[in-house]
């Protein structure tokens, strides 16, 4: 084996896996086995053995890294501890530049020092609304706060965002008007921040908007500006990468400096010198992305190598820039960024590849991307097909625009005339770059959206392809046994991943209402395969868009590609603001609306009816809105909308049959609604609530749910529950309360016993 | 004795070839920017081109942060002042959008204040913005009675 030639590989490896496992058990156990490894190598190399002292090393590492992943218990005057939510005036440091999302909206990360007069620690992502003063990294700030602890929507296989502040090490939300934040003192932004601002400012001075956005990110990871169509287009064509500095800018800045040191007769030393600070210059001027710390560990251990005419091993300083990553900040491990940056490097490091200039590049473009292949499917549910391809063409047309953006900026420090100049040459080469990406974006099938393969898949893929990679490089008698251990491999982990796909209907009906905030989205699984979508979650400029980033990966990772029908009972924006995202992503069947109601539809044993339309034509937005009612068996759904007592009552006066075993409480519960007749009527054993935590209109309102606990009703809320599952055969109902995970079982017939 | 190396010509010759480039582009890229606008364009949206969004119906593009409501707003104003005179009642002609009126344009309204109008703007700052204008009533001083006053007045745009 030539572990020796690459030793920090399986530490890396172990270590991750240590992070990995670290949630299976208390620090003690991993401390105890850590403490049991070393005893176990050290008595392994007393007696000379060395192949087991070198499994009981790794082991170790395994233990350290399960230490190091524990989650360090909060610090006894964090400001989770406060009793949130609460109101406060709260002063600290700003620790990052200020994010300005919309022109009125922005965000802070503010490390707290004190609150109310008490010294507390710990950081708050405060978002401000309203015109933000001028403020910088490391400014202290006071401002009056409105508090609570972290969250985000609790759906199966969506983004779990309060996850993702979690890693970042942020447990406490807060808001706040902007004019409020006041600043305490003006320590001038460090230089790091300077040279960020005024290399922004000058690439928006010297091209036109959206060019400037673009070189702005090729250059600096500065995506703020760029338009979100632009943005779309580069995540459609596969090519987003180039948008993150990685190592391609930064191998790109080290080889530039260093060529132009060579040019100007300095000497090896010196030029290699030089490189290694303008690199890690670079580094603190865009910021502690996991991918520019990969590169920049990876280019100064090059660098290095360089320096002491030593040949560098690509695969150790990889692993060795993982590895100081992840000690430094182990929850990196589980950031896409991070994975994304390291597999693709890693891919083109093992992968073999043929020589010819156009083969080679086909061959590293794929051997990137089958790297990420599971990396993307399982964050973004994202197939990208046209990649490979339209890596041939712009990785070239981003290299020019970087090294000649590169150029521009420095010279814009210098002289603004001369950097026009070089900026000019910029623009025509991100035009053209524009130009590649929006083509590729268009190509039908660009992306296809997959569910994300479980970790079975992942591990079966991961596998293969290294046994392939044996069968590739290695001589003699491993090849035949590694090809078919490969293939077979490949094999098992395609046809796990695509078994959400192609499971056979299991007959049964489900309901998910998801948790999207304050609004509605249902999805209906029919017992014959097929599923629908009652409403689609909030949308629009200023929020959210809950169609995008709830519904869709949630359809996506049940293996639902494409919807039966849709129905958006009504046009507010809680209801129907997702619906644009739902129609470019799925091919719908039909859409149902208030005006063009459902005919009665029956799939498989379930039964999708409307009930009556509003009678008055004057009624009120709300009151026109469609109710549907799902049966199944003994099992009943009666969808409410948003609906009013108006409308109750004439529902009530049609004498339709309003009778259901689960209720979807109208206008989230809202007081206006769900009168007591209707309860009456209704007769729910089970009555849910979609409804936002902390919504500006006190839903949902005591007295209703008083209503529906005195009518025998059990209220299930989003806010609280999370996601709201029930399935049902047509004889038993099961709910499932997603935040708690946990699941109740009702018996819908008296007579037997399930 | 030549006058320079083969391998300083080459650097020159790179330096002065990319030199002509960027004044030549530089040059057309002035002197025609509505050519300028077009290729710009070329790769954007149809809704999102580069001019500013028209006031009427007007969501910005989700992530377009350049300041552009502040701007068709202040645009907006003169043009509604202008046509107040004339116009039967005192409130503005055509509905105005809750989720982008001013203070100025909300106090215009009839039965609303300067103070009624700030409130307005700070619920909306602070809680997020209308999503139909039955939510006014959230605002404090704004009973169901008054909401309906207003609806002819203002709409939410979506």
């Amino acid at each position: 084996m030539t572990l020796t030639r690459t030793p920090l590989a399986p530490v890396a490896v172990a270590f991750g896996t240590g992070l990995v496992i670290s949630f299976l058990a208390v620090p003690a156990v991993f401390m105890a086995a850590w403490l049991l490894a070393v005893a176990a190598c050290l008595a392994c190399l007393a007696v000379g053995r060395i192949v087991p002292a070198a499994i009981a090393l790794l082991l170790d590492v395994v233990a350290a890294g399960g230490l190091r992943g524990e989650d360090a218990p909060l610090a006894p005057d964090h400001v989770r501890h406060l009793g949130l939510p609460r109101a406060l005036r709260v002063e600290g440091r700003l620790a990052a530049e200020p994010r300005r999302w919309a022109p009125d909206r922005a965000r802070l990360l503010l490390d707290t020092e004190r609150a109310a007069n008490t010294s507390v620690s710990g950081l708050v992502q405060v978002t401000t609304y309203g015109v933000l003063p001028p403020l910088t990294e490391g400014q202290r700030v006071a401002a009056p706060l409105r508090l609570h602890p972290a969250s985000g929507f609790r759906n199966p296989g969506t983004y779990d965002y309060a996850a993702h502040l979690a890693r970042e090490g942020i447990y406490v939300v807060a808001t706040t008007r902007a004019e409020s934040v006041e600043p305490l003192d003006d320590p001038g932004p460090p230089w790091s921040v300077r040279v960020k601002r005024e290399s922004v400012a000058a690439i928006q001075a010297a091209l036109p908007p959206t060019s400037a956005a673009l070189l702005a990110g090729l250059l600096l990871g500065d995506r703020t500006e760029l338009p979100r169509d632009v943005d779309d287009a580069f995540r459609r064509a596969g090519v987003y990468h180039v948008l993150a500095v990685s190592g391609f800018n930064v191998g790109i800045l080290a080889a530039s400096v260093w060529a132009l040191c060579r040019l100007l007769r300095l000497p090896h030393h010196a030029s290699v010198v030089i490189a290694i600070v303008v690199v890690i210059g670079f580094a603190l001027v865009v910021g502690p992305e996991p991918s520019v710390l990969r590169a920049v560990v990876m280019a100064v251990l090059v660098l290095l190598a360089a320096l002491l005419d030593r040949e560098a091993s690509v695969t150790n300083s990889l692993a060795l820039a993982a590895l100081a990553i992840l000690a430094v900040r182990p929850s990196d491990l589980f950031d896409p960024g991070f994975q994304l940056s390291f597999a693709a490097t890693f891919g083109i490091v093992a992968a073999p590849l043929p020589r010819g200039v156009i083969v080679g590049a086909l061959c590293v473009s794929a051997a990137a991307q089958l790297a990420v292949l599971p990396i993307t499917l399982t964050h973004f549910n994202q197939l990208s097909t046209i990649g490979v391809v339209a890596n041939l063409g712009v990785v070239p047309l981003a290299g020019i625009a970087t090294i000649v953006g590169l150029v521009a900026v420095g010279l814009s420090f210098v002289s603004a005339t001369i950097a026009a100049v070089a900026f000019d040459v910029v623009w025509p080469v991100l035009l053209a770059l524009r130009g590649v990406v929006a083509l590729a974006a268009r190509v039908p099938g660009a992306v296809i959206h997959l569910p994300a393969p479980g970790w079975l898949a992942v591990t079966g893929y991961v596998a293969g392809l290294a046994s392939l990679l044996v069968w590739r490089r290695s001589p003699g008698r491993l090849r035949t046994p590694s090809l078919i251990l490969g293939t077979a491999l490949l094999v098992l982990a395609v046809a796990v991943a695509a078994w959400p796909l192609v499971r056979p209907a299991d007959g049964l009906l489900r309901l998910t209402i998801l948790d999207v905030g304050q609004g509605d989205a249902i999805v209906v699984e029919m017992p014959d395969g097929r599923a629908m979508l009652v409403d689609t979650g909030s949308g629009g400029p200023m929020r959210l868009d809950a169609g995008e980033r709830v519904v869709a990966p949630f359809l996506w990772n049940r293996g639902i590609l494409e919807l039966a029908g849709i129905a958006v009972t009504h046009d507010d924006s809680d209801h129907a603001g997702g619906a644009t995202a739902i129609r470019g992503l799925f091919s719908i069947g039909e859409e149902w609306t208030a005006t063009s109601p459902p005919a009665p539809h029956r799939f498989g044993r379930a039964v999708i009816a409307s009930l009556p339309p509003a009678a008055a034509s004057g009624a009120r937005r709300n009151d026109g809105a469609l109710v549907l009612r799902i049966d199944m068996g003994l099992a009943s759904f009666l969808l409410a909308s948003d609906i009013g007592a108006a409308r109750e009552h004439e529902l009530l006066a049609a004498g339709v049959r309003l009778e259901a075993t689960v209720l979807k409480v109208a206008h989230h519960g809202s007081r206006s609604s769900t009168g007591a007749e209707l309860v009456r009527a209704v007769g729910p054993r089970l009555a849910a609530i979609s409804v936002g935590a902390r919504n500006p209109y006190g839903h949902p309102d005591a007295g209703v749910i008083g209503r529906l606990v005195a009518a025998g009703a059990q209220v299930l809320r989003t806010d609280r529950d999370g996601a709201l599952i029930f399935e049902t055969d047509g004889t038993t109902l099961t709910v499932t309360r997603w935040a708690e995970r946990r699941v109740d079982r009702y018996c819908l017939d008296p007579e037997a016993i399930c | 004795m030549s006058l320079y190396t083969r391998r300083q010509l080459v650097v020159l010759l790179i330096l002065l070839a990319l030199a002509g480039l960027g004044l030549a582009v530089g040059h057309w890229r002035r002197a025609r920017p509505e050519a300028v606008d077009y290729l710009e364009g070329l790769d954007r949206a149809p809704g999102s081109s580069l001019t500013a969004p028209r006031s009427g119906d007007g969501a910005p593009t989700p992530t377009s942060s350049e300041p552009e409501p502040p701007r068709s707003r202040r645009r907006k104003e003169p043009r509604q002042s202008e046509r107040l005179p004339s116009g039967p009642s005192d409130a503005p002609s055509e509905p105005i959008d809750l989720n982008r009126a001013t203070t100025v344009e909300l106090s215009r309204l009839p039965g609303i204040g300067p103070a009624l109008a700030r409130r307005i703007v700070d619920t909306r700052d602070a809680d997020g913005p209308f999503a139909r204008v039955d939510e006014l009533g959230r605002v404090r001083g704004i009973s169901a009675r008054k909401v309906e006053r207003l609806r002819a007045f203002v709409t939410v745009a979506r």
